[in-house]
C-alpha cells in the first residue's frame, strides 16, 4: 500500500513540475536584442511645463539578420525605438507595443544619460528600475553623454556594426589611457548612491559624427544629482589621486621645447589622514614607476644619472600640475570629495569621522591635503646613448 | 539407468532421443573382446575422423594380442578404457541423463553387451570461428585477440594470461532446457571471499528455460532493473578481463557468447579502456580525461542548447546572441522541436548504420549526415547551429570505450532534452540532481556506482580521472576490497 502511494506522489510531483514548465520560453530569434538605452529630456516641452516628469527613452535593438548576415555593412544593423515616459517601465512596455520583438535586457551593455536629465533627476530614483530588473546585469555600464544622449546610439562606429557595443568597447579602453575615467557599472552606482558617496561617471560627447571619451561628470552623493564636469586633464589627475591608473601616458616639457613621453606602469597610493587639535588633514602618498617610452632629447644619454633624475623630476611636476587642478576643482569649486577621503577617515579615525559624517563634503573643502609624488623610471626601452658619441 | 542388455540400453536412448536424423546410431562388434556394441552421437558434433580412426578401427580390427574373445566383462571395461580406445577421454557412466548430456555436448557413447555401463568418449569437435580483434572494443595499441563462442577457447585465452595457480574457475549449468556452461571466474587470493559468495549465490538463482547471451544472465542476476545505466560490464576483450579480476573483480563466461561479464563495474570503469594502461601516462591520462568532455558533451550539449536559446538567453555572448537569432530567423520550430528532429534522426541514421553490411553502413552514414543536414538547413527547417550541436553531440557519444555506458548516457540525454524544454537550465540542472541521486544510490555488486569520487577513497583517485605512472599504484582499487590489496 505505501509502495503505491510512493509512486503516486512521485508521478504527482514530476507532473506538476512539468505542467508549470514552459511559461517563460521565448525563443532566442523571438526577442528584442537591447544593446544600449538613452535617456533624455523630452523633445518638446508639455504644456505643463517642466514639472510633468517626462523624459524620452531610447531602445538601442539590435536587427541581427543585418548584424551577422554577409551583406553586413551595407545595411543599418540596429534601430533606435523612442519612446516618451514618466517612468521607465511604462516606457519599457510601450517599446512592446512598437516591436513585435519584446525587448531583452539581458544584453544590454550601456545606460547612457543625458547631462540635462542627470543635472535634473535623481540618478538612484531613475535607475531603479534597472537595478530591480534581474535581467539587466549590474555590469551594465553608465555613461553620461554631453548633449541628446540618443545621439550616441545613433552614430554608426567605424568598426562595430553596433553603436551601444562600441561605446562599451570605448569605455573598457579607460584602463590604457590615463586621462579616461575607469568604467563605472550599473552596481557601482547602486552601491555609490546607496551609501550616499559621490561618484565619477565617464562623459561621452558626440564629435563629428563619432562618441568620443571626454572627461568625466561629478555625481553628488546626497541628492544623487550631477553637479559638474572634469576636463580630461583632471580627470587624469584623480586617476592619480585614487591610484586607479592601470595604465598611462604622460608628456612633461625638459628645456628648449624638447619632451618626454612616459608611460605609468605601477602605482603605490596611501592615504594618510592626520588629526590635529580638532583640525583634520589628509597626506597622499603617490609613487609612480614607468618607462620612458619616447622623446625628442637625442643626444642625452640615458645611462647617465643626471638626465634621468631631469627626466623623473619633469614628470613629477607635471603630475604635480595635474593632481592640483584637480583637487583645486572637486576640493574647492564642486566641493566634494571624489577621492575617497571620507572613507579613509572613517577607517582611520572613526571617532572624527562620525562628527563629519554629516555634513562632510562641506567640511572637506576646508581641510588641507597634501599630495607627494615621487617618480621613478624603471625601464628605458632597448635604446641607450647614441652609438657616435665625440 | 542403464542395463546390461545392449538392445533396452539402445532403445532407452533412441527413445529419448527420437527419430532424429541427425542422430547416429551405430553398431558394431568389438573384434577382440567378440561383443556386440553400439555406438550412439550426433552428427555434426563430432569428429567423424577421430570417429573412424581412434574408435572403429581398433575395435573391429583384430588386436596385436590374441585374447580369443573370453574376457570378462569387468576386463572388458578396464580394457576399453586401458587399451582399446586412443582418445583423451573414455569416462564410464552409468545412468542415461549423464549419456544424452554426453551426447548433446559432440561426445559419442559407447554401449557394450553386458556392460551396465556406457563410456563417453570425447570426440566433441564443433566449428569454431577463430578468435577475432574485438570489433565493439577495437584498440589502437593492445592486442588483437578476442574472445570466441566456445567457452573452452575462452577459458584458455584467459589461462595463457594468467599462469596463477589461484585462479578459479567455478563450472555452473544455466537454463533448464539450454544447459549451457557458465563459469565463475576470480582469483583467490585476490576477490573478496563476500563477492564470490555474492556472485555465486545470484548465478545459481538463475532460473530460466533458456540463457541465450550473456545478457540474459546480466539481467538475472542485477539490482536494479529500472536503471538505464548497465550494472555489470561486459566485455570481448581477454585483456580487459584479466585486469578486472586482478583488481579482484568476479568474471562470468557463458558459452556460445564471447561476450564476458565482470561484476562489480563502477562507472569510471566503464569509462576507462585497456589502452589508458598501455599508452604512457601522460596520453593514457589526457585521452581518458578527453572521455569525461565527450560524457559531459554527449550528456548536456542538445539540452544546454534548447535551454539557452529557448529560456536563457542571456547565457550566451552578445556577439554570439546575435548571430544564433539571425541563423535562426525564419525556422518555423521552436529549439526544442528542431533539436528533437535531428536527434532522432541521428538516432535512426546510427541504428540503420549497425544493421547495414559495413560498406552500405557508410554510404547511410554520409547521405545521414551530409545530405539530410545541409538539405534540412536550406530548406530552413532547422538551423545551422542546432546541425552543429546535433552533430557534435553524436561524435562525442561514439568516443566512448563501452557501448554499455554510451546507451545509458543516450538514454540520459534525451530525458536532459525533455527537461531542458520545460523548464531550461533549472530543468537540465534539476534532472542532473536526479541523475547524479540516482548513480550514487545505484549498486553493483554491493559496490557504489560512482566510486571512488563517492564514496571518496582519494586512494583511487590516481587511478580515476587521470591514469598516473605505475609507481604510484601500488595498492589495487579499495573499491572491490581485495583480499591482498599489493600490486607490487
Amino acid at each position: 500500500m505505501r509502495h503505491r502511494h510512493e509512486k503516486r506522489w512521485a508521478f504527482l510531483f514530476v507532473w506538476v513540475l512539468v505542467i508549470t514548465g514552459c511559461w517563460d520560453r521565448t525563443e532566442i530569434e523571438d526577442i528584442g536584442i537591447v544593446t544600449g538605452i538613452a535617456i533624455d529630456q523630452p523633445e518638446k516641452k508639455d504644456k505643463q511645463g517642466k514639472d510633468s516628469k517626462k523624459f524620452d527613452l531610447t531602445h538601442n535593438i539590435v536587427i541581427p539578420q543585418a548584424s551577422a548576415g554577409k551583406s553586413a555593412g551595407s545595411k543599418k544593423a540596429y534601430a533606435n525605438v523612442t519612446t516618451k515616459t514618466e517612468s521607465v517601465f511604462e516606457g519599457i512596455r510601450h517599446v512592446s507595443t512598437i516591436t513585435g520583438n519584446s525587448p531583452s535586457y539581458e544584453y544590454l551593455k550601456v545606460l547612457a544619460i543625458s547631462e540635462e536629465i542627470a543635472r535634473t533627476y535623481n540618478l538612484q530614483e531613475l535607475l531603479n528600475f534597472f537595478l530591480r530588473n534581474t535581467e539587466a546585469r549590474r555590469t551594465v555600464k553608465v555613461v553620461i553623454v554631453q548633449g541628446k544622449a540618443k545621439n550616441v546610439l545613433n552614430k554608426r562606429p567605424i568598426i562595430e556594426n553596433n553603436p551601444a557595443v562600441n561605446l562599451s568597447d570605448i569605455v573598457e579602453n579607460s584602463k590604457k589611457v590615463i586621462q579616461i575615467t575607469p568604467e563605472v557599472t550599473l552596481g557601482d552606482v547602486s552601491k555609490q548612491l546607496t551609501s550616499k558617496r559621490n561618484l565619477v561617471i565617464p562623459r561621452v560627447m558626440v564629435v563629428k559624427d563619432k562618441a568620443q571619451m571626454s572627461g568625466a561628470a561629478v555625481i553628488k552623493g546626497k541628492n544623487a544629482k550631477m553637479i559638474g564636469t572634469l576636463t580630461p586633464e583632471e580627470v587624469g589627475g584623480l586617476n592619480l589621486l585614487r591610484g586607479e591608473v592601470k595604465n598611462g601616458v604622460v608628456k612633461g616639457k625638459m628645456a628648449k621645447g624638447k619632451f618626454i613621453v612616459f608611460e605609468v606602469d605601477r602605482i603605490q597610493h596611501q592615504i594618510k589622514s592626520e588629526v590635529k587639535k580638532e583640525k583634520v588633514g589628509f597626506t597622499l602618498q603617490i609613487n609612480v614607476k614607468g618607462k620612458l617610452r619616447e622623446d625628442n632629447v637625442m643626444a642625452e644619454d640615458d645611462f647617465d644619472e643626471k638626465f634621468l633624475h631631469e627626466a623623473e623630476r619633469v614628470i613629477q611636476n607635471q603630475l604635480e600640475k595635474l593632481t592640483q587642478r584637480t583637487l583645486r576643482k572637486t576640493q574647492k569649486e564642486l566641493k566634494v570629495d571624489v577621492i575617497g577621503c571620507g572613507k579613509k577617515l572613517g577607517i582611520q579615525d572613526h571617532q572624527v569621522w562620525k562628527e563629519y559624517e554629516q555634513n562632510w563634503d562641506e567640511a572637506f573643502s576646508r581641510m588641507p591635503v597634501k599630495v607627494n609624488i615621487q617618480v621613478t623610471i624603471t625601464e628605458f626601452g632597448t635604446k641607450g646613448r647614441e652609438r657616435i658619441k665625440k | 539407468m542403464l542395463t546390461e542388455d545392449l538392445q533396452t540400453n539402445t532403445q532407452t536412448l533412441q527413445n529419448m532421443l527420437g527419430k532424429n536424423p541427425d542422430v547416429v546410431l551405430r553398431r558394431l562388434i568389438i573384434h577382440d573382446a567378440a561383443k556386440e556394441a553400439a555406438m550412439i552421437y550426433i552428427e555434426g558434433l563430432v569428429d567423424k575422423r577421430e570417429i573412424h580412426e581412434q574408435i572403429l578401427m581398433p575395435l573391429m580390427k583384430p588386436g596385436t594380442e590374441n585374447t580369443e574373445g573370453n574376457m570378462e566383462n569387468k576386463q572388458v571395461k578396464q580394457w576399453l578404457i586401458t587399451e582399446a580406445i586412443p582418445v583423451s577421454t573414455v569416462q564410464p557412466v552409468q545412468r542415461v541423463e549423464e549419456c544424452m548430456q554426453a551426447i548433446f555436448v559432440g561426445n559419442t557413447v559407447l554401449l557394450v553387451q553386458g556392460i551396465a555401463e556406457a563410456f563417453v568418449i570425447g570426440t566433441s569437435n564443433w566449428e569454431t570461428r577463430p578468435s577475432e580483434e574485438p570489433i565493439t572494443e577495437a584498440l589502437i595499441r593492445g592486442p588483437r585477440e578476442g574472445f570466441v563462442e566456445s567457452i573452452h577457447k575462452n577459458t584458455a585465452i584467459i589461462r595463457r594470461k594468467i599462469k596463477d595457480q589461484n585462479l578459479v574457475f567455478l563450472p555452473y549449468k544455466v537454463g533448464r532446457r539450454s544447459q549451457k556452461d557458465l563459469y565463475v571466474v576470480y582469483i583467490k587470493e585476490i576477490a573478496n571471499q563476500a563477492l564470490v559468495d555474492d556472485v555465486k549465490s545470484r548465478v545459481e538463482r538463475i532460473d530460466i528455460d533458456a540463457v541465450e547471451e550473456s545478457g540474459y544472465v546480466e539481467q538475472l542476476i542485477e539490482e536494479n532493473y529500472l536503471s538505464p545505466f548497465p550494472q555489470t560490464q561486459n566485455t570481448e576483450r581477454p585483456d580487459r578481463v584479466v585486469q578486472a579480476l586482478l583488481e579482484g573483480r568476479v568474471a562470468i563466461l557463458l558459452d556460445g557468447t564471447p561476450f564476458v561479464l565482470l561484476a562489480p563495474v563502477t562507472f569510471p570503469m566503464l569509462m576507462s579502456s585497456p589502452e589508458d594502461y598501455y599508452e604512457r601516462w601522460i596520453p593514457g591520462s589526457l585521452i581518458r580525461l578527453l572521455r569525461y568532455i565527450a560524457v559531459f558533451i554527449s550528456l548536456f550539449l542538445p539540452a544546454l542548447y534548447i535551454s539557452f536559446i529557448s529560456y536563457n538567453h542571456g547565457m550566451i555572448p552578445t556577439k554570439l546572441a546575435i548571430s544564433i537569432s539571425a541563423s535562426r530567423e525564419g525556422v518555423p520550430f521552436p529549439s526544442i522541436v528542431e533539436a528533437f528532429i535531428m536527434e532522432v534522426t541521428v538516432e535512426i541514421l546510427r541504428e540503420a548504420g549497425i544493421r547495414l553490411p559495413k560498406t552500405i553502413g557508410q554510404a547511410v552514414g554520409i547521405v545521414g549526415a551530409l545530405v539530410i543536414g545541409q538539405a534540412a538547413v536550406e530548406a530552413g527547417i532547422v538551423s545551422p547551429i542546432t546541425v552543429i550541436v546535433v552533430s557534435l553531440t553524436a561524435i562525442s557519444s561514439f568516443s566512448f570505450p563501452q557501448y554499455g555506458a554510451a546507451i545509458a548516457i543516450r538514454i540520459m540525454r534525451f530525458s536532459m532534452m525533455i527537461a531542458a524544454s520545460f523548464l531550461g537550465l533549472f530543468g537540465v540542472i534539476l534532472m542532473s540532481i536526479f541523475l547524479i541521486a540516482h548513480l550514487v544510490k545505484l549498486k553493483s555488486f554491493g559496490v557504489s556506482y560512482l566510486a571512488p569520487f563517492a564514496p571518496i577513497y582519494l586512494r583511487d583517485w590516481k587511478d580515476g580521472l587521470l591514469r598516473l605512472p605505475f609507481f604510484t599504484l601500488r595498492k589495487r582499487t579499495r573499491i572491490t576490497k581485495p583480499k591482498d590489496s599489493t600490486r607490487r
